[in-house]
């Protein structure tokens, strides 16, 4: 019976398997090879890390090595199969050399005739200009990528790509490659991310490159002679100027925008020629495109500049209408006074429906790096925020206990993610020994990383007894580990470290 | 004056008179009574439909009327519409025996009712989850045309996608 429908109907009932029941399906009968096929092919993914139950968007994972073989030695022999392919998403690759993947891809690149949608967010390999450029690139709608020898680029885009949506470029490098990028060939683009470092599958986080204030100009170069009706905007790793705050005023439709981000940017204030460097100037970045903005509602701003100065984020922050999701890291001077910032960003923020509020900060020159003095009273101003369904905080060890009465106050509060610098374990003040030494269980030190968990569990505990609408509390320190706790009912350890993300909601 | 009804004639036959907000739930026969009718349905308007049976038919207007005033997510929004789990209603509506739940796709395939369609598709995705290919083959009353060499090589065709 069910072999009896027709074939554009059994392709989407299959569009609704997952991975393992289109294999089964696949041997069932010779009617269902083939839509057991083109529903395999229609969106891939390569994946080392992937989860084994952690596939959101229904694609096939390809995770070892000897699949990832199997698959360029299938696509290479089969033009069906390639020509099948819509979405094409590489997140991490297993150890192949990078010469056999690029004669792989050689072969593979020019037959995927119905590609829709290529991300290339590989971050240890990057992808080259010739083998970009032997893509189909009539249908795409997404075009993501991490590129290298943009040097050797001449033009990025070629011809006219009218169907393109979506538009990420990774690692330009320098502001001169920027020309290559031709925007008036993709019109209808509703998406641009531009970082000039390349970056993950996710933009949100600060990356450690530091960014070359010399060089300015990064948004002049790349807008010009355009009109974008954008909807989501993402800078990274660039500077941003005055001039450039103009020109995407005049380029770009800013009223339509709903997401923007700015990350590990840089204001430049001053030009080369100003000796007088205490001052900030009259208008910012930020004031110039503040009034255009009318549909924003998810912000993430890391925008810093030489003064520390930001109070001009505080009064952008409170200009745009309303916010759901805010993002924001600030990077301070040492002996700045940050209790009184925060009660008034606090006050700022405490304007908007939030229901996702990220918020950490690092202090540069400091020898003593993980000591951050400010007082929780000064993030009381958080229990105004009752929408607040995910709450990402910065807190040392000895401020937990504090910030319960906060936590306790959030009635919609699910997702907390306590950033905690102090849970990593004292070493002594010798740099030349890595973090991770210390966490080897040995007979001369106990197990330091078990002893880290107990403490992330009590903490994990006590917040769940004093909110009890917790679904799950990360806790991360600054060598990236972290332990997730779901605490849905009774509190339990997640051995992957769930993306607490957006992407969540 | 009562309002003008869309009247809907099944393959045998069988009249149905409905609404016509009911009726535009099917993007075919919303089409049809907007190109027909410019200036909106000033009398009673018959829609032949030859390839549905009115047991079948009945059931898709059964489902159309519940659904009069529910908005569904957009159609260009693939992810939303695949991701959306099956409206409690549609599941037990769709606990009807195979054929005529085909019938019911094919039918909404017809008319051109996307959210009806997407929940056929899913009961029937939802019928194939975790099964062996024998267990398959049983549940779906399929006759395996595989010789043991063949379907070997139809594994190792796929081998890329083995979960390992």
């Amino acid at each position: 019976m069910l072999d009896r429908l027709p074939e554009e109907i059994i392709d989407q009932v299959f569009d609704h398997l997952g991975q393992q029941d289109a294999l089964e399906m696949s041997v069932v009968s010779s009617r269902f090879v083939e839509p057991a096929e083109r529903k395999l092919c229609r969106s891939i993914t390569v994946d080392r890390s992937c989860g084994l139950d952690n596939n959101p968007d229904g694609s096939t994972v390809v995770r070892g090595l000897y699949a990832l073989g199997a698959l360029f030695r299938r696509l290479v022999e089969n033009d069906r199969s390639a020509a099948s392919i819509r979405r094409l998403c590489f997140k991490s690759l297993p150890d192949m050399p990078e010469f056999e993947l690029n004669r792989y891809l050689e072969q593979i690149f020019p037959k995927l005739l119905r590609l829709e949608s290529m991300r290339w967010s590989v971050v240890d390999t990057y992808l080259s200009g010739d083998l970009f450029h032997l893509l189909p690139m009539e249908r795409l709608s997404t075009l993501a990528a991490n590129f290298k020898d943009f040097d050797s680029i001449t033009t990025l885009i070629p011809s006219e790509l009218l169907h393109l949506k979506e538009l990420a470029i990774a690692g330009f490098n320098n502001r001169k490659n920027l020309d290559k990028i031709n925007l008036s060939c993709c019109p209808n683009i509703e998406k641009l991310i531009i970082s000039k470092n390349c970056c993950g599958s996710s933009y949100c986080l600060p990356d450690l490159i530091e960014i070359d204030s010399m060089e300015t100009g990064y948004l002049s170069k790349v807008l010009t002679n355009v009109h974008l009706k954008l909807t989501a905007m993402v800078l990274k790793d660039i500077t941003l100027t005055l001039a450039d705050a103009c020109n995407l005023v005049s380029c770009v439709d800013l009223s339509r925008l709903q997401e923007l981000s700015i990350i590990n940017c840089n204001e430049v204030y001053f030009d080369d020629h100003s000796l007088i460097r205490t001052t900030p100037p009259q208008v910012s970045f930020l004031d110039i495109i503040a009034p255009h903005l009318h549909n924003v509602s998810s912000l993430t701003i890391d925008l810093s500049n030489e003064l520390y100065y930001y109070e001009r984020t505080l009064k952008f922050i409170s200009t745009i209408p309303s916010l759901k999701s805010l993002d924001l890291y600030f990077r301070f001077r040492n002996n700045e006074n940050l209790s009184y910032f925060f009660v008034r960003l606090m006050d700022v923020l405490s304007r908007h429906p939030l229901k996702s509020l990220s918020f950490n900060f690092e202090i540069s020159n400091t020898s003593n790096k993980s000591k951050n003095s400010f007082s929780v009273r000064a993030l009381q101003g958080l229990c105004n925020l009752v929408l607040l369904e995910h709450l990402k905080l910065p807190l040392e060890q000895h401020q937990i206990v504090d910030s319960f009465s906060i936590i306790s106050r959030l009635p919609r509060l699910q997702f907390l993610h306590i950033y905690m610098p102090g849970l990593a374990v004292e070493t002594p003040g010798n740099t030349l020994i890595h973090q991770d030494y210390f966490y080897f269980s040995c007979p001369c030190t106990c197990d330091l990383k078990q002893s880290m968990l107990n403490q992330a569990t009590n903490y994990c505990m006590d917040y769940k007894s004093c909110n009890k609408n917790l679904h799950f509390i990360m806790f991360e320190n600054s060598n990236e580990a972290s332990f997730s706790f779901s605490c849905k009912g009774k509190v339990r350890l997640l051995d992957n470290t769930l993306p607490l993300n957006k992407a969540f909601f | 004056m009562p309002e003008p009804k869309v009247i809907i004639i099944s393959s045998d036959d069988e009249k149905f008179p409905v609404d016509v907000k009911v009726a535009e739930k099917s993007i075919l026969m919303k089409k049809m009574i907007e190109d027909l009718n410019p200036d909106g349905l000033e009398e009673d308007f018959e829609i032949p439909t030859p390839n549905v049976r009115s047991t079948v038919l009945a059931k898709v207007i059964e489902w159309c009327t519940h659904h009069r005033n529910t908005v569904f997510p957009d159609d260009d929004d693939e992810d939303a519409r695949k991701s959306a789990p099956v409206d409690e209603w549609d599941k037990n509506f769709l606990k009807v025996d195979q054929e005529m739940l085909y019938e019911i796709i094919l039918a909404a395939n017809y008319l051109n009712i996307r959210p009806l369609m997407d929940s056929g598709c899913k009961i029937v995705a939802e019928m194939i989850r975790g099964k062996s290919p024998e267990e398959l083959r049983r549940t779906f009353n399929i006759v395996n045309d595989f010789s043991p060499e063949e379907e070997a090589a139809i594994r190792r065709e796929n081998e890329w996608a083995e979960d390992r």
